[in-house]
């Protein structure tokens, strides 16, 4: 995803998706390869292009997963979440549901 | 932990045929997700719509039934909320027919190394496109407007966007300019932690259906909806979801209460249109800290 990107067009494709791959492996990504995680907004323009039958957009996912220290891994990045997410969920259902749908739909 | 391979192809055993599925299934399970809640009528729109096919309806969504696509930070609360939620629908036993696509692709792409779901997933674009000659004679109001499709690329579990197209062609009086200009990401709300990128789309597809002469945008997804119905307010065309028009088509009167509250012209406007009962229903502070700046938050564009 350079066009989105200041810096990224700068490196090498095959060393950024080195730095992938080595992510994966649970290794330290450079920069570079963080910020291709950061960036892909997951258009999956990548997947017919692959020639070798991978699916890339997973990939990055999984990297990001990796990344984030979700599988146990140090953390390399940071996810800035929503910390009420789900309570704006349950507020917009009691703003347009009622008690009786709420009970059959959401519980 | 397992997590899906990343080699084609992707997992497709719990999925559907679109043209074999439902052939003798016509009850399911309707999986909504979590975020269209704040859409009231285009839930009840999904619904209308899929009963209008014959289809017997049984709606879930909310946080209890959590797909966990938005726990990446957290595998293993992820991977609590999925088994939870497939358990639930291994109990109902019926198909599950899908509303959002991050729900769609996080069961195609992970919950299945989770759990063993005991069911088969269809979107709801190819449930109503399957029985679209059963759509097509509910479809009696004619609404004599022009629109553009607001599409993105990056759904590729289902073609989502020729299935729309497919089905607004249903609708008398409608006419359908060809735009092609899609968005990357598979919705809005995936390009939403990257807000330069998000307008420059808002920007481009503002510019489309100026082009195009439309007077709607017309939205595929719930995120898209909440994240561009705000441009109603500032451009010449409004912003309406497809299931929205297929509905009024049949005759049903939804108000998009959502995007009526977030164009209104100042807050007093939109918090008198959401009345103290629902205020309070939501919980008046956090309604005020949490609720409010979103509804009023307006798309970017530069």
């Amino acid at each position: 995803m350079p066009a989105y990107s200041t810096t990224l067009g700068e490196h090498s494709p095959a060393a950024v998706v080195a730095g992938i791959l080595g992510l994966l492996r649970g290794e330290t990504a450079p920069s570079a390869s963080l910020e291709w995680v950061t960036l892909c907004t997951g258009s999956a323009r990548c997947i017919p292009a692959c020639p070798e039958g991978v699916n890339p957009m997973l990939m990055l996912r999984v990297a990001r997963i990796k990344a984030l220290g979700s599988l146990g891994d140090t953390a390399q990045m940071a996810l800035p979440e929503d910390p009420h997410y789900f309570r704006k969920v349950h507020a917009f259902a009691n703003m347009h549901f009622t008690d009786a749908e709420i009970d059959a739909w959401q519980r | 932990m397992r997590l899906p391979t990343c080699t084609l192809p992707m997992r497709r055993s719990m999925h559907g045929n679109a043209d074999g599925l439902l052939m003798t299934t016509e009850s399911i399970t309707f999986w909504y997700g979590c975020n269209v809640v704040r859409h009231g009528d285009v839930v009840r729109a999904s619904i209308a719509l899929l009963e209008a096919v014959g289809i017997e309806v049984q709606p879930a969504g909310g946080p209890a039934y959590c797909c966990g696509t938005t726990k990446d930070a957290n595998v293993r609360a992820a991977e609590g909320m999925a088994v939870r939620t497939v358990e639930k629908f291994n109990a109902i036993g019926k198909n599950v027919v899908t509303w959002c696509p991050s729900c769609h692709r996080h069961m195609d792409s992970f919950i299945g190394a989770y759990t063993t779901p005991q069911f088969e997933v269809l979107h709801i674009t190819e449930v109503l496109h399957r029985h679209r000659d059963r759509l097509a004679a509910k479809l009696i109001h004619p609404i004599p407007r022009r629109v553009a499709l607001h599409t993105h690329m990056g759904f590729r579990e289902v073609d989502v966007n020729g299935l729309v197209i497919d089905l607004l062609r249903l609708i008398p009086g409608l006419e359908i300019a060809e735009v092609e200009d899609a968005a990357p990401a598979h919705m809005c709300s995936a390009l939403a932690a990257l807000p330069d990128v998000m307008a420059k789309v808002t920007h481009s597809h503002v510019e489309m259906a100026k082009r195009a002469g439309a007077q709607d945008l017309v939205t595929i997804f719930h995120s898209c909806q909440r994240l561009l119905c705000g441009l109603a307010a500032t451009q010449p065309f409004g912003v309406v979801n497809y299931v929205s028009l297929l509905a009024r088509a049949m005759g049903m009167a939804l108000k998009d209460e959502y995007t009526a509250w977030k164009i209104a012209p100042c807050e007093n406007d939109a918090v008198a249109m959401i009345g103290p009962e629902r205020i309070k229903r939501a919980g008046a502070e956090f309604f005020n800290k949490q609720v409010l700046p979103e509804i009023r938050r307006k798309p970017r564009i530069r």
